[in-house]
C-alpha cells in the first residue's frame, strides 16, 4: 500500500508540477492583414481556427490567453517580433522563415500549413504588356522578402528570364495594388488580393502559377524553439487544435462555409474561388510534411542560396518537426484525411485509394 | 530596434548631454570655440582625431559588449565583426560601390536643380525688398513642413519614379539654399549698391559682381547645408518605393532578416555625409580666407 502511494506520488508529481507551469498567454504572429490593414486573415487552416476562436476556446478553460499578432509587413515583420522574443509560433510563409532559421533564429516547423499558394502577376487593364517578356525592363513591384520573391525567381528561371532583366520594386501587397491601379508601376506580383482588382476590370492577370505546383509558395506555423521546450505539451494541443480545425475544412462539404469565413479577410468570395477552386482543400491545405512539401521546401532553399536571400545551408529534414504532428494525427484518428503526395505534388496512389 | 539596443545608446546620449548642460554657458561656449579651432586649424594635431573619434569608440564598445553578452538577440543587433565582414565583402563584390554610385547621381541631379533655383530665387528675394513682401511669409510656411510630409504630395505629382527622388531632394536642397542666399545678399552693406548705382552698374553685374561675391560666405553656408539636406532625403526617398541605391540598402536588409546590411548601409551613409560635408568645410575655409583677403 505505502509502495503503491509512493509510486503514485511520484507519477503524480511531475504531471502536477507540469500543470502549473503553463503560460499565461501563446503569442501568435501573422504574417499578413486583412484589406485596409485589418486584423483578419484568410486562406488555410489556420485563418479559419482564427476567425473560429478555436485555440481560444480550447486554452480558455487554464486561462491562457491566445493572442493573435497581424503583421502589415508580413514575414520579414513577424521574423524581427520573433528575435525579439515577443511571439511563440508563426503563420509565415517560406523565404522569410528560410532566411531567420539560416540567420541563426531557433524555431521549428511543425505544421504544414498551406501549399501550391500561386503567384499573380497583374499588370493595367488598358496595359501593352500580355506576357512576362513584355515587361522585360519595366517597373515590376514584389513585396520583397516575403516568399512571392522567391516564387517570383523561381518563375523567372523556369522561363529563362532574369531579376534584372526587370526594373522591380519592393512594395508591400496593399501599397503594389494602390500603385497598379495609379499606374506608377507596369506590374504587381502578388497572390489573389489581386483578383478583385480584375472583378473591377481594372486590371487583367498575365501570368499564374495555379497549374505549376514547382512554382508556388509555402506556409507553415513555426514554433520557437524556447517555447517548445518549456511547453511541450501546449505546443502539442495547439497543434491538435489545429488539426481538428484542418480536418473540418478538408471536408469538401465544408468548402462554401470555409471561403464565408475567409471572406471576413475584406477578400471577396471570388478571390478564395480563383485561388482555390482548382485544389481539393484536403491536398491545398494539407498539413503533413509529405514528400512534397520537404522536397518543395528544400528547393526553396536552393533557390534563396542561389539569389543569395539566404545565407547558409541548413538541413531541411530536421527544421521540419513531424513528431506534433504525428503524435496529433494519431491521438485524433484523423491518418489517412490527408493523402501524402509526391515531390510533384501529385497524391500518391494507394492513399487517394483511401481517401475517396 | 530593441529596447535595450535603445537604452545602451540612449544612455551614452544622455551621458554626453549632462556633461555638456553641467557645465556653465561661459565655459560651454569656450569649448565649443576650442573644439572648433581643433577642428579647422590645427587639422595636423592628433588630438582632433582623438576628440572625434572617441564617441564612436565608446559606441562601438558598447556594441561589441551588447552583442558579446547576448543583451540583445544577435540577429537584431549582429556583431561588429560581422558587421566588418559583411562591409568586406559587399565592398569587393561592388555592391556598395554600384548602390552608392547610383545613390551619388540622384543626388547630383537633385542638388545641382534644387541648388540653381534656391540661388535664383534666393537673390531675388534678397535683392528686392517687394520680392520679399510677396514672397517670403510662404517660403518660411513651406519650410515648416519637413520632406516627409511632402512625400505623398510628391507622390501625386511625380509617381513613384525617380523624378520623386530627384524631385524631394531638389526640394531638400531648394530650402536652405534659397534662405541663405537670401540672407547673404540682404545682408549686404547697402552702400555697396550705393556705389554700384552711382557708377550706374548694369543690372547683371550688380547681381555677379557685387551681390554674390559679397554674399559668398552666405552662399557657401547655404550650399553646404543644402547638401546635407540632399544626402539625408535620399536616403529618405529610397526607402519609399526604390530597388537601387544605399538608402535602399536599409530597407533590402530590413526585408532580409540581414541587419548587419542595415548597418554597413547606415555607417556608409554616415561616413559619406561627413565626408562631403568635411570637403565643403574646406572649400569655404579657403574661400572665407579669400573673401577675407579682399575684404
Amino acid at each position: 500500500m505505502k509502495a503503491l502511494l509512493i509510486g503514485a506520488l511520484i507519477v503524480l508529481t511531475p504531471a502536477a508540477v507540469l500543470a502549473a507551469e503553463l503560460p499565461k498567454q501563446i503569442r501568435i504572429g501573422v504574417a499578413s492583414v486583412g484589406t485596409g490593414n485589418r486584423p483578419v486573415t484568410g486562406g488555410g487552416f489556420l485563418a479559419t481556427a482564427a476567425n473560429n476562436g478555436d485555440l481560444e476556446n480550447e486554452f480558455k478553460k487554464d486561462g491562457i490567453e491566445v493572442k493573435y499578432t497581424y503583421f502589415a509587413g508580413a514575414g520579414p515583420a513577424v521574423n524581427e517580433a520573433l528575435a525579439n522574443g515577443q511571439l511563440d509560433f508563426a503563420y509565415q510563409g517560406d523565404l522569410p522563415a528560410l532566411v531567420a532559421k539560416a540567420g541563426g533564429l531557433p524555431t521549428k516547423l511543425i505544421l504544414a500549413a498551406g501549399r501550391f499558394s500561386a503567384i499573380y502577376i497583374g499588370v493595367p487593364v488598358d496595359s501593352p504588356y500580355h506576357s512576362l517578356d513584355d515587361l522585360k525592363g519595366k517597373r515590376v513591384a514584389v513585396f520583397k522578402g516575403t516568399n512571392l520573391q522567391l516564387a517570383f525567381y523561381n518563375v523567372l528561371t523556369s522561363k529563362g528570364l532574369k531579376d534584372s532583366d526587370f526594373k522591380t520594386i519592393n512594395m508591400s501587397t496593399f501599397d503594389g495594388n494602390a500603385a497598379l491601379l495609379s499606374k506608377d508601376i507596369d506590374a504587381q506580383v502578388s497572390g489573389n488580393d489581386l483578383v478583385p482588382l480584375v472583378d473591377r476590370g481594372v486590371i487583367r492577370i498575365i501570368y499564374d502559377t495555379r497549374k505549376e505546383l514547382k512554382l508556388t509558395r509555402l506556409t507553415h506555423v513555426l514554433v520557437t524553439e524556447d517555447f517548445e521546450h518549456q511547453y511541450p505539451e501546449v505546443v502539442q494541443r495547439l497543434v491538435n487544435t489545429l488539426l481538428k480545425t484542418a480536418a473540418w475544412e478538408a471536408n469538401e462539404a465544408n468548402r462554401g462555409k470555409t471561403y464565408q469565413i475567409w471572406v471576413k479577410s475584406g477578400l471577396g468570395l471570388s478571390a478564395w474561388k480563383t485561388d482555390y477552386d482548382e485544389f481539393r482543400l484536403r491536398d491545398r491545405d494539407s498539413p503533413l510534411f509529405d514528400e512534397f512539401y520537404r522536397t518543395h521546401y528544400k528547393r526553396l532553399l536552393k533557390a534563396g542560396r542561389e539569389l543569395r536571400l539566404v545565407r547558409k545551408d541548413f538541413d531541411i529534414d530536421r527544421w521540419l518537426d513531424p513528431t506534433y504532428l504525428n503524435r496529433g494525427l494519431k491521438e485524433l484518428h484523423l491518418e489517412g484525411v490527408w493523402p501524402e503526395q509526391d515531390a510533384e505534388g501529385k497524391p500518391k496512389v494507394q492513399l487517394t485509394a483511401k481517401t475517396r | 530596434m530593441s529596447s535595450d539596443a535603445t537604452t545602451g545608446f540612449g544612455l551614452v546620449g544622455t551621458l554626453g548631454r549632462d556633461r555638456v548642460e553641467g557645465q556653465s554657458r561661459r565655459i560651454g561656449a569656450r569649448w565649443a570655440r576650442g573644439a572648433n579651432r581643433v577642428w579647422t586649424v590645427s587639422r595636423k594635431g592628433l588630438g582632433a582625431v582623438i576628440a572625434a573619434a572617441a564617441l564612436p569608440v565608446l559606441l562601438l564598445a558598447l556594441w561589441h559588449l551588447t552583442a558579446q553578452r547576448q543583451w540583445v538577440s544577435s540577429l537584431i543587433l549582429p556583431p561588429p565583426s560581422e558587421v566588418w565582414r559583411t562591409f568586406r565583402e559587399l565592398l569587393s563584390d561592388g555592391t556598395i560601390a554600384g548602390n552608392l554610385g547610383i545613390s551619388a547621381m540622384r543626388v547630383a541631379k537633385g542638388f545641382a536643380a534644387g541648388g540653381m533655383l534656391g540661388l535664383g530665387l534666393g537673390t531675388a528675394l534678397g535683392l528686392s525688398a517687394s520680392c520679399r513682401a510677396y514672397l517670403q511669409p510662404t517660403f518660411i510656411s513651406l519650410t515648416q513642413v519637413n520632406i516627409l510630409g511632402w512625400i505623398p504630395l510628391l507622390i501625386l505629382v511625380f509617381g513613384i519614379d525617380e523624378p520623386l527622388k530627384l524631385a524631394a531632394i531638389a526640394w531638400a536642397t531648394f530650402l536652405p539654399v534659397t534662405f541663405n542666399t537670401m540672407q547673404g545678399i540682404a545682408g549686404i552693406a547697402p552702400k555697396w549698391f550705393e556705389l554700384a548705382r552711382v557708377y550706374q552698374v548694369r543690372p547683371r553685374d550688380v547681381i555677379c559682381k557685387v551681390a554674390l561675391p559679397a554674399a559668398l560666405p552666405s552662399l557657401f553656408t547655404g550650399i553646404r547645408s543644402g547638401l546635407g539636406a540632399a544626402w539625408m532625403s535620399l536616403v529618405l526617398v529610397e526607402l519609399v518605393a526604390s530597388s537601387e541605391g544605399i538608402g535602399f540598402m536599409v530597407v533590402w536588409g530590413r526585408q532580409l532578416f540581414q541587419l548587419d546590411l542595415v548597418f554597413v548601409a547606415i555607417i556608409v551613409i554616415g561616413v559619406v555625409g561627413l565626408a562631403l560635408d568635411g570637403l565643403l568645410r574646406a572649400v569655404e575655409w579657403r574661400l572665407r580666407r579669400w573673401h577675407g583677403a579682399l575684404a
